[in-house]
């Protein structure tokens, strides 16, 4: 036999039927001989039913012109950190980042195409001296080199002509970082293959070119993740992605 | 479902008007929520950022569940959120839950006659963070103990003991007369 302590105790799941049935049967058998539990079991019920009335609540008139403004700003503030971070110039428009993000996965793509083959085959022996001698030669490098300026050059030219036949003119902002990325691939390039003209035969000479290849690849990477996370709005991982090409840059 | 991907959709590439609609649809019942979470003094404050999150993020929606619910659940965890900060340690949620319920109730039959909507409003602001927290989110929202237990990071039994004894609270606050004994906190 439960006591009103007992009862008392369980009411509220009792009228949320949150007790197994042999414990519902126990208290609504209790219920119906005892005055005072059956008072406490109305009261709940009709707390619980008052509650659910409780629904939305008016909105102060002037919230919504506050919300839009910081949107507004944090927009504008977004632009501003990306900028500084990759010290690009200008904000950019969602557009403006989807043809940036082409350009930058075409580049990649190019350099990943006509490069990485040519590091898997050679790079160990830049970085063996006992095998340097057997090593490709320079010309070898450079035609490779050159292709993929070539290839890159012309992915390029085809997102220019893509936009314009699409009737979007490129942002000058776009094309002005895809310079700047351009410019800095073709310096990184053009340092390693003096310093492999001027020593052929040496192992370090090698590992320069390997790693500085790799290093803008890496930097392109980067850029094309962090192109896509914003994209996709993907703030946690657009920020890992900035911090990472801040460290690389 | 589709009209709210495609809401969504509209929204993420900064359509004219989308986010106002969504505002619009949503903000009423996010505000109550708010209001009765962390109270009406700071619940303007935070619906702002609970619009600006779902701003941030709305490029994570996928359709699986309803917009609303999405929003609603953003919302709860910001309100949450804000509790926690307020309090200055996430165990100020669950610092309450523990004590034993002590029911009340000497008197023959029911103590509370018609409640008034704003009494109610009134009373439950007068709660402990926690059990306020609980009630809202299941007699007010409609949560599960599960989802609420989730939400505070308590048991679920914690839930179901604190719902019970924030009742009793608001039972004794409305009643026409109010019992000796008191549930504690």
């Amino acid at each position: 036999m439960r006591t009103c302590s007992d009862v008392q105790r369980d009411l509220s799941r009792y009228v949320d039927d949150d007790l197994p049935p042999d414990d519902q049967a126990a208290i609504a058998q209790h219920l119906a001989s005892c005055e005072v539990c059956r008072g406490i079991e109305a009261d709940l019920r009709q707390l619980r039913a008052r509650a659910r009335t409780l629904g939305p609540m008016p909105l102060p008139g002037h919230l919504w012109s506050k919300i839009a403004d910081r949107l507004r700003m944090e927009n504008v503030d977004a632009s501003a950190e990306v900028v500084e971070v990759r010290s690009w110039p200008m904000s950019w428009s969602h557009r403006s980042w989807l043809w940036l993000g082409l350009a930058a996965t075409l580049v990649v793509i190019a350099l990943g195409a006509y490069i990485a083959p040519s590091l898997s085959r050679r790079a160990p022996a830049a970085v063996t001296p006992d095998n340097a001698t057997r090593a490709v030669s320079v010309q070898d490098v450079t035609d490779e080199l050159d292709q993929a300026l070539e290839h890159y050059g012309r992915a390029v030219a085809g997102l220019e002509t893509l936009a314009r036949e699409d009737g979007a003119s490129m942002d000058p902002a776009v094309s002005a970082a895809l310079q700047t990325n351009l410019t800095a691939i073709d310096r990184a390039i053009a340092e390693s293959r003096t310093a492999l003209i001027d020593q052929p035969q040496s192992a370090s000479a090698r590992a320069s070119l390997t790693d500085a290849l790799r290093q803008k690849v890496d930097v392109l990477q980067t850029t094309v993740a962090l192109v896509n996370d914003l994209r996709r709005e993907n703030e946690d991982d657009a920020a890992d992605a900035a911090k990472k090409l801040g460290k690389q840059s | 479902m589709h009209t709210d991907l495609a809401l969504a959709e509209r929204c993420r590439a900064n359509a004219p008007e989308a986010f106002e609609e969504l505002y619009r649809a949503h903000a009423p019942r996010l505000f109550g929520l708010a209001c009765r979470l962390v109270g009406r003094a700071d619940a303007e404050d935070l619906l702002q950022e609970i619009f600006l999150a779902a701003h941030r993020r709305l490029g994570s929606y996928r359709g699986e569940a309803a917009l609303g619910t999405w929003l609603f659940r953003l919302a709860t965890n910001c309100c949450l959120d804000h509790l926690r900060s307020r309090a200055g340690r996430r165990a100020a949620l669950t610092d309450e839950l523990h004590d034993e319920p002590d029911a009340t109730g000497s008197q023959a039959g029911p103590i509370l006659g018609v409640v008034d909507r704003l009494d109610l409003e009134r009373a439950l602001a007068d709660l402990p963070p926690g059990a306020r927290a609980v009630f809202v989110l299941h007699d007010v929202e409609g949560f599960e103990h599960r989802e609420i237990a989730e939400l505070l990071g308590v048991a679920e039994g914690t839930s179901k003991s604190q719902l019970h004894r924030a009742r009793l609270r608001l039972r004794r606050v409305l009643g026409r007369s109010a019992p000796a004994a008191a549930e504690t906190f």
